[in-house]
């Protein structure tokens, strides 16, 4: 075989390989897509329909009209964007702190936090609604915002740290001397310098707490309260399956998801990796 | 953060069911014991290890492939991290009961593009077998994860100096041998890091359960967190679910353990470095 002919075949394989992976990967959400748009006939169909004969926005409808999605989506948006915002407030402050003040063992203090963060969810909902149903308070947004702010905290305040230690002192010195106060250096010269690790942080926190299960599906029980991954996973009855109203629930749930995507890949990546692998 | 966790360890030396009465009645061991005997609880243990190696085994071989295939110049790089980000950016719920309704033994699209191909001739029902239902599942939790793996292998990649690979062409090295003594020990620190952290979440599953088989058919796919789930929350023994909670914190602070060391070290040679 020649150069040229290997060179070729290289390429051709390359492509393939790459088609391959985005085809995988992008199929469950197309054929949830079509499956939202068929009717119930097509949906219930053996050898299986691909391609809808008749589009139908029925399935819309009635999960709007019938299940609550519109309550749902409203809950997930409102936990996700309150425990994303409190989240990222308490954790700058703390690699702030962590990384200005010559604080004894930061490094120890970091790992302790990060360490935390491995106690597994499982383990911490138990005391956690036992507590909650003491006090009355299941069945509230601040049941999930809780602990979607103390399981998120972790990660981000890693990445702030590991991004406001790289700021030379001198810029610090300077805010000082023009008379900024420690807060107003952390307000008007970290803020805006960190906007993109933090706008990382934030769409990572908020993607996190938009997919959350376990806490939604045990500490929220009234149907008006929950988000919507527990909120379309309990559309099941015991023994049917309603495809429909699952199919255009999800492809409801996954829209916020699919833009982020879009928009921000970048700064997903760049905050799931930078967590990983430093440097 | 601690509170849970003084609070857990408390409520497991307890009998405590929450519903009814809820008195907490003393019984020191006796949850930990009876953990150790429950058939069932040893089998969602051996289920969830046995998940653990397997999926977190090929996520890792399939995430170091598109690590490899991705870290080259090429047009349409955004339409692939799109291809890549999304498995992970669905809500593991819903991706699950996508491929539920994939599986499905009457109207599942897996079924009917199998016997177009040609390789079943009659639809299996995939999830009303134990073998069947795991597979499902292991393979809805691969095709999750793999692509996470693949992005975070690749930041690894892309932190090693193209001069080494340069200066090992000079002397004259192969692609293979470039592979096996240059990329994999580079790359081990992210290796190490990613097989870790995964390890840990697998460890946790439970989403993947609840929206597939409820831990069925016959007990053959329950996993620890699901089985912890029932104990506590469907027959409220609260305390025995303590109980098993910790045990599974126990197994997963050693692996948290080795993760944070994973990355200590990491930080503490860059600050070496510079």
């Amino acid at each position: 075989m020649n150069i040229k002919a290997a060179t070729m075949l290289r390429k051709t394989a390359f492509v393939i390989i790459l088609v391959a992976t985005v085809v995988i990967s992008f199929f469950p959400v197309v054929w949830m897509f079509l499956t939202s748009l068929k009717t119930s006939t097509e949906i219930y169909a053996f050898p299986v329909v691909y391609i809808p004969t008749k589009l139908t926005i029925q399935n819309y409808v009635d999960v709007f009209t019938q299940n609550r999605l519109a309550r749902f989506f409203f809950n997930s948006v409102l936990v996700g964007s309150v425990a994303t915002m409190v989240c990222l407030a308490v954790s700058s402050l703390a690699a702030y702190g962590l990384s200005r003040f010559r604080v004894r063992n930061n490094l120890l203090i970091l790992v302790i936090i990060l360490g935390f963060s491995t106690f597994p969810f499982i383990a911490s909902v138990i005391p956690l609604f036992d507590v909650l149903r003491r006090l009355r308070m299941l069945n509230t947004y601040f049941s999930l915002m809780l602990p979607y702010i103390a399981f998120n905290i972790p990660f981000s305040v890693w990445l702030s740290f590991a991004y406001f230690k790289e700021f030379p002192l001198s810029i610090e010195d300077a805010a000082k001397i023009d008379g900024c106060s420690r807060l107003g250096t952390l307000w008007r010269i970290f803020y805006p310098l960190s906007a993109p690790v933090l706008s990382s942080v934030a769409i990572v926190t908020f993607i996190n707490c938009w997919n959350e299960f376990i806490f939604a599906l045990i500490l929220i029980s009234k149907p008006q309260m929950r988000t919507i991954p527990a909120g379309i996973a309990l559309y099941p009855g015991e023994y049917s399956f309603p495809w429909e109203t699952i199919s255009a629930g999800a492809v409801v749930a996954t829209l916020p998801i699919i833009f982020f995507i879009v928009f921000f890949q970048k700064k997903i990546i760049s905050g799931l990796t930078r967590g990983a692998v430093k440097g | 953060m601690i509170f849970p966790l003084i609070r857990v360890i408390n409520m497991s030396f307890f009998d405590y069911r929450v519903f009814e009465g809820g008195k907490m009645i003393y019984v020191g061991l006796k949850n930990f014991r009876e953990a150790f005997a429950d058939a069932r609880f040893l089998n969602a243990v051996l289920n969830t290890l046995q998940f653990t190696i397997v999926t977190v085994g090929f996520q890792f071989i399939i995430g170091l492939f598109i690590a490899l295939i991705l870290d080259k110049q090429f047009r349409g790089r955004s339409l692939i991290r799109m291809a890549v980000l999304l498995p992970w950016a669905l809500p593991t719920v819903i991706n699950s009961l996508l491929f539920r309704w994939m599986f499905d033994g009457q109207f599942g699209l897996f079924n009917d593009i199998l016997i177009r191909i040609g390789i079943v001739s009659r639809p299996v029902n995939w999830l009303a077998s134990p073998l069947g239902a795991t597979f499902a599942i292991y393979f809805t939790q691969i095709w999750k994860v793999s692509s996470l793996v693949g992005l975070i292998l690749l930041a690894g990649l892309q932190s090693i100096p193209q001069t080494i690979y340069e200066s090992a062409t000079v002397d004259g090295a192969g692609e293979l041998r470039k592979f096996f003594k240059l990329t994999l020990p580079l790359l081990r620190p992210a290796i190490i890091v990613v097989l870790i952290f995964r390890s840990l979440v697998a460890l946790q599953v439970f989403d993947v359960i609840y929206a597939m088989t409820k831990g069925g058919p016959a007990d053959a796919t329950e996993s620890v967190v699901y089985n912890i789930y029932m104990q506590t929350f469907l027959f409220t023994e609260f305390g025995y679910g303590s109980a098993m909670s910790l045990l599974l914190s126990v197994l997963i602070l050693l692996f948290g353990f080795m993760y944070i060391r994973g990355f200590y070290r990491q930080e503490s040679t860059m600050g070496e470095g510079v």
